[in-house]
């Protein structure tokens, strides 16, 4: 199972986003545990992930998450983001963790 | 042609807002600036529900509105607020104990030995003793004393990081048990900050609390003013509008220290039935016309327009939007980058941060005395923070003006879309069209 860790100012706009990558993960039988976590958190909520996804809005803390965590980082499509495109953002995960 | 000249006048502006935002990340991400805005969220539950309770006990005064307006809860008013005086009220001793932890976590270092030498340190920074009848001074402990906590809190972290990565401890032979020798490695750090504290407030006689009182509260004070408002405001849509968190990124690293010191003194003045000293507070008129300004008439807009998709996303914005959740309008429409709604967007805000402060400085609404969370809906924010239906006016004004100045902008966007939907249509259906 492919653990997926959301990160964002609060948690609450990348949480909107998290039921849409759980379905999407679902209609693809595809074994993803996907959470949403305020950066505050980042060190904790990343400690078992396979990969973590920003939001856009806090993009400037790609760097510094970068340095802090141990798995790979990327920020979520802007358009993806804000459309709260579950599929589209699932996919991403799986090309930054190399599937 | 036309889309290439459109994208290049975006990337000059890009351009320019990335250098302001090049040092702006930087400062936030100074591990010592971060761990402060990370202690500071951590002590948010405790502010939130100091804030609640004074909101219940003033419902048994006539606080709000003049009337007693749940007579019951009268005899019970002092009682209540003591939940609101011994969380909210001692912001500062939980902020002593939530910056060094934050501090520590971020350092790599051990956080349970820090958040204890930090609530040490703060202690010997700020308190002269206890007197011979067991009392101390408590000043330090509430809000006031948040900027001493801020500099005891990084002093004490620091220090103790330079000794442990020097290996200025006192190590223990092996086979000494390692809980004995953790103990052990914290005592020569913990002397040292310890008796520099000591040695500035105890035989110097430096009340660092009092300095600043007498120093830098008038300059804090006056910090709230119209201008650094309008300044907060604008810079924050102006990262927005480039699709940057602009209160994380702006607002709460540079003015959360401040807006949570005047939300704390206006709580305190609320209680004693004195009046309130400031007009900006943290989670408070900003949250009450920022959003229903600069977002809610974009939702609007989605769901009468005649673009199909924006329709349905307006729809299915609505609801975090009326909780003031913008992330899905400002990427989804998108306004980040948009070369038709940047300039409005950037306006109103700026507009409606004059107008808004203008309304409270003028006395046409009370002010805000409490802090609640930021995703309440702002027609419930206002009267629940302030205590007056006329910060509802402030809400529907400031829609009502954003919506204004969005219109001729909104047309142009719209017509742009819709060419493109007549377009698309045309192409999904050559057979009926010929």
């Amino acid at each position: 199972m492919k653990k997926i860790v959301l990160l964002c100012s609060a948690g609450m706009s990348t949480s909107l986003l998290v039921t849409r990558i759980r379905e999407a993960a679902r209609s693809q039988a595809y074994d993803a545990q996907v959470d949403a976590y305020p950066l505050s958190q980042a060190e904790k909520a990343a400690a078992h992930a396979d990969v973590v996804l920003i939001g856009p809005q806090v993009r400037f803390q790609l760097d510094d998450l970068k340095k802090r965590l141990s798995c790979p980082v990327d920020v979520i499509d802007m358009m993806a983001y804000g459309t709260m495109d579950g599929a589209k953002t699932l996919a991403q995960a799986q090309k930054v963790m190399g599937e | 042609m036309h889309t290439e000249e459109k994208r290049t006048l975006v990337d000059a502006v890009m351009d320019k807002i990335t250098l302001l935002a090049g040092p702006l990340t930087t400062f936030s991400n100074l591990p010592a600036i971060a761990a402060i805005q990370d202690g500071l969220i951590g002590v948010m539950p405790l502010i939130l529900i100091g804030s609640i309770f004074l909101v219940i006990s003033l419902l048994g005064t006539d606080a709000i509105g003049g009337v007693i307006l749940i007579p019951f809860l009268a005899p019970f008013v002092e009682k209540i607020q003591v939940i609101n005086a011994l969380t909210m009220g001692f912001l500062g001793i939980y902020a002593a104990v939530t910056i060094p932890a934050s501090y520590a976590e971020r350092q790599g270092l051990d956080v349970k030995t820090c958040s204890v030498l930090g609530l040490a340190t703060f202690f010997m920074f700020t308190l002269d003793g206890v007197s011979k009848d067991g009392t101390i001074a408590t000043t330090a402990f509430s809000a006031t004393g948040l900027f001493a906590v801020i500099v005891s809190s990084v002093i004490a972290v620091w220090i103790f990081q330079i000794f442990t990565k020097r290996n200025i401890t006192i190590t223990m032979p092996d086979g000494v048990p390692a809980a004995v020798g953790t103990a052990f490695t914290s005592l020569i750090p913990f002397t040292a900050v310890f008796v520099i504290c000591w040695v500035i407030r105890t035989l110097l006689d430096f009340d660092f609390v009092q300095f600043l009182t007498t120093f830098l509260t008038p300059l804090v004070g006056a910090a709230d003013n119209i201008g650094m408002y309008v300044l907060d405001r604008g810079v924050s849509a102006l990262l927005w509008s480039c699709g940057l968190h602009g209160d994380n990124m702006w607002t709460v690293p540079i003015f959360a220290p401040f807006e949570l010191i005047w939300t704390q003194e206006n709580s305190a003045a609320m209680a004693a039935g004195s009046s309130l000293p400031h007009i900006w507070t943290y989670s408070g008129i900003d949250r009450i016309s920022t959003w229903p300004a600069l977002v809610w008439p974009l939702v609007l807009l989605m769901i009468r327009s005649k673009v199909k998709y924006l329709k349905a996303l307006g729809w299915a914005c609505l609801p975090a939007a009326l909780c003031t959740i913008v992330e899905p309008v400002i990427f989804g429409l998108p306004v980040a980058l948009n070369p038709f709604l940047l300039i409005p967007f950037v306006v109103i805000a700026v507009i409606v941060a004059i107008l808004t402060y203008g309304f409270f400085a003028l006395g046409f609404c009370a002010k805000f005395f409490v802090t609640l969370p930021w995703a309440t809906p702002p027609f419930l924010l206002g009267p629940l923070g302030t205590g007056d239906l006329r910060s509802l006016i402030v809400v529907v004004a400031s829609f009502l003006i954003g919506l204004a100045i969005y219109l001729p902008f909104w047309r142009m966007f719209e017509k742009s879309l819709l060419k493109k939907q007549e377009a698309d249509e045309a192409d999904a259906s050559p057979g009926a069209e010929s």
